[in-house]
């Protein structure tokens, strides 16, 4: 939760964008991160997607051309520990209980995961110092990528039996 | 077998990555594709190093076979090939097998090393006697980055018997008739053996030992002492198991089976001969034997007693005569509510069986306590038990809350017989 809330309050910081719609968003994010941590896994989703765009919103706003901007990096490692972190709140509600070695080893995921996460997002960052290709080329290639993903999503969860 | 399935983590993660990358494009801000790229990348490398772990799994209880309300330790070895950094496990414990210790249940989440076993123990205590399979484990494995889950069923077959527990005797119904192998029961005839009988006039074979010389003093010729011999007997146990009681407190096949169980053990330890018959639904049986096999057949055949309605005539016609041996003693354990059971009690009783009843009573909801129906009820049992003691069988009653030691010397003492027999 004090990750999620964090990670709100990261454009707010960054600023440069109008705060009244951007508090709305992070308002949202929180509701949805409460319902995720209710029970509702979907709700971590809708939380990062409400995040997601709060931080757009700054984007927008500043429109510098072919400037990146920096906060981005951070804002990537906020999301995806605030998902990660609600994820492992639910899967931790079991039963089973977790021995040191195995909390030990979970933390040390964590933190890998987390490091990982900023390196991918500085590398993506680094990389498109350049405006993307055009939109319609864009959207097509997305288009594809997000089926792509989908479909092997769905054949996952239908359960391969081995 | 195991089952891979997608986490929570991969639909959300795919949504996210997907929906980002897809945004990213459209608006050509390389930001919204660096706010994707953890989430991708995460699924990637979750999918790619996701791989099913071989796992094997022992389930090994400390005994197999205990009584009801006992507790048993059950141990489970977990072995991995390769290093796994979290594995959950459940023991899927059967219906009426409870755990003690660990508190929380019989879960855990531990890291394996490669081909080293990890032990894990557990105790449970058993409420409900049956034969209970131990055998079932679930096993989670969620490798790499939690992406996939892989889940086994693992079945092994570790049967725990739990016997059933209605008190250890003191006195059992004791036979009229007698066999002629030696035993415990204190016979009718006159012969060798302990417990004095009468006294009579020296006839020519008798052993001096046997001389009484007090009796022979005083009346100036020689007596001698007669005595009864020990013999063992045989009892056939007869269960109805044409239906179950209410279920609100103990139903009656569950108090049939707990009697059953004490008179067999009890009557083997007097090395009488005991047989059991269970007449309902299915009519199976155990031809009367002695000793330790006998035992452990009729607790097997115990153990697998089910009540089952059937519209069929039932009977004991069609037993094999070694089944109902003459001269034995058959104990019924029945609640008296089926017609057909109390034709097999008159049948046995005119084909010259010495026979008992143990009433099982039901228990009546306590709803119209005063009802004409309830008072119906009544007067049909006491008809029944009237029926049955004007044919010469003895009906002693075995109510949810007595204690069947008590019920057994009552009825012991009402067959006009001391029933204890020499352990």
């Amino acid at each position: 939760m004090i990750v999620g809330v964090a990670t709100g309050a990261v454009p707010l910081v960054a600023g440069g964008a109008p705060v009244h719609p951007q508090v709305l968003l992070a308002g949202a994010g929180i509701v949805a991160l409460i319902a995720g941590l209710f029970g509702w896994a979907t709700g971590f989703a809708f939380a990062a997607l409400a995040f997601a765009g709060e931080y757009s919103l700054r984007l927008v706003s500043l429109n510098r051309g072919n400037r990146l901007d920096g906060w981005a990096v951070l804002e990537a490692v906020a999301l995806f520990a605030t998902v990660e972190l609600g994820l492992r709140s639910l899967e931790a509600r079991t039963v089973a209980r977790a021995e040191r070695r195995v909390r030990r080893a979970s933390l040390g995921r964590f933190v890998a995961m987390v490091a990982g996460a900023a390196v991918a997002a500085f590398i993506v960052l680094a990389l498109g110092g350049r405006r993307l290709p055009a939109p319609t080329t864009g959207l097509a290639l997305g288009l594809a990528a997000a089926a792509a993903l989908l479909l092997s999503a769905d054949r996952l969860r239908r359960g391969a039996t081995r | 077998m195991t089952q891979a399935f997608g986490t929570a983590r991969l639909h959300t993660f795919v949504a996210l990555a997907a929906m980002g990358l897809l945004v990213a494009l459209a608006t050509g801000r390389p930001e919204l594709a660096a706010l994707a790229a953890p989430f991708a990348v995460a699924l990637v490398v979750g999918i790619a190093a996701a791989k099913p772990p071989a796992i094997a799994v022992a389930v090994e209880p400390d005994t197999d076979r205990i009584i009801q309300g006992e507790e048993v330790g059950v141990t489970v070895t977990v072995t991995a090939a390769t290093d796994v950094a979290c594995v959950e496990l459940l023991l899927d414990l059967p219906r009426g097998v409870d755990v003690v210790d660990p508190p929380a249940g019989a879960a855990w989440a531990v890291a394996l090393r490669g081909r080293v076993p990890r032990v894990l123990t557990v105790t449970v205590v058993a409420r409900e006697w049956g034969r209970h399979d131990l055998g079932r484990v679930v096993i989670r494995v969620r490798p790499a980055l939690g992406v996939l889950a892989f889940e086994s069923n693992l079945r092994s077959p570790r049967p725990l018997r739990v016997l059933p527990d209605a008190g250890t005797l003191r006195r059992i119904v004791a036979p009229f008739e007698t066999r002629n192998d030696n035993g415990s029961q204190v016979a009718r005839a006159l012969g060798d053996g302990i417990e004095f009988a009468d006294v009579r006039p020296f006839r020519p074979g008798d052993r001096a030992s046997r001389v009484n010389w007090r009796v022979s003093a005083r009346r100036g010729e020689t007596y001698v002492n007669d005595q009864h011999p020990e013999r063992n007997a045989e009892a056939v146990l007869l269960l109805d198991t044409f239906a179950d009681g209410p279920a609100s407190g103990s139903a009656t096949l569950d108090r049939a089976v707990r009697a059953a169980c004490s008179l067999s053990t009890a009557m083997l330890a007097v090395r009488d001969r005991i047989g059991i018959v269970s007449l309902g639904g299915s009519t199976d049986w155990v031809t009367p034997g002695m000793g330790e096999r006998a035992r452990y057949m009729i607790v097997e055949h115990l153990l697998g007693s089910v009540a089952r309605w059937t519209e069929a005539d039932r009977s004991l016609r069609w037993l094999p005569p070694a089944v109902l041996p003459p001269r034995a003693l058959v104990v019924v354990l029945s609640p008296l509510a089926d017609d057909r059971m109390m034709r097999a009690i008159i049948d046995v009783r005119r084909r010259g069986f010495d026979a008992t009843v143990i009433e099982l009573t039901a228990e009546l909801p306590e709803e119209g306590a005063e009802s004409t129906a309830r008072r119906l009820w009544r007067l049909e049992r006491e008809l029944r038990r009237h029926t049955l003691e004007a044919i010469g069988v003895r009906v002693g009653t075995y109510g949810a809350e007595d204690p069947l030691g008590f019920v057994v010397a009552e009825l012991a003492r009402a067959r006009g017989r001391v029933g204890t027999a020499r352990r």
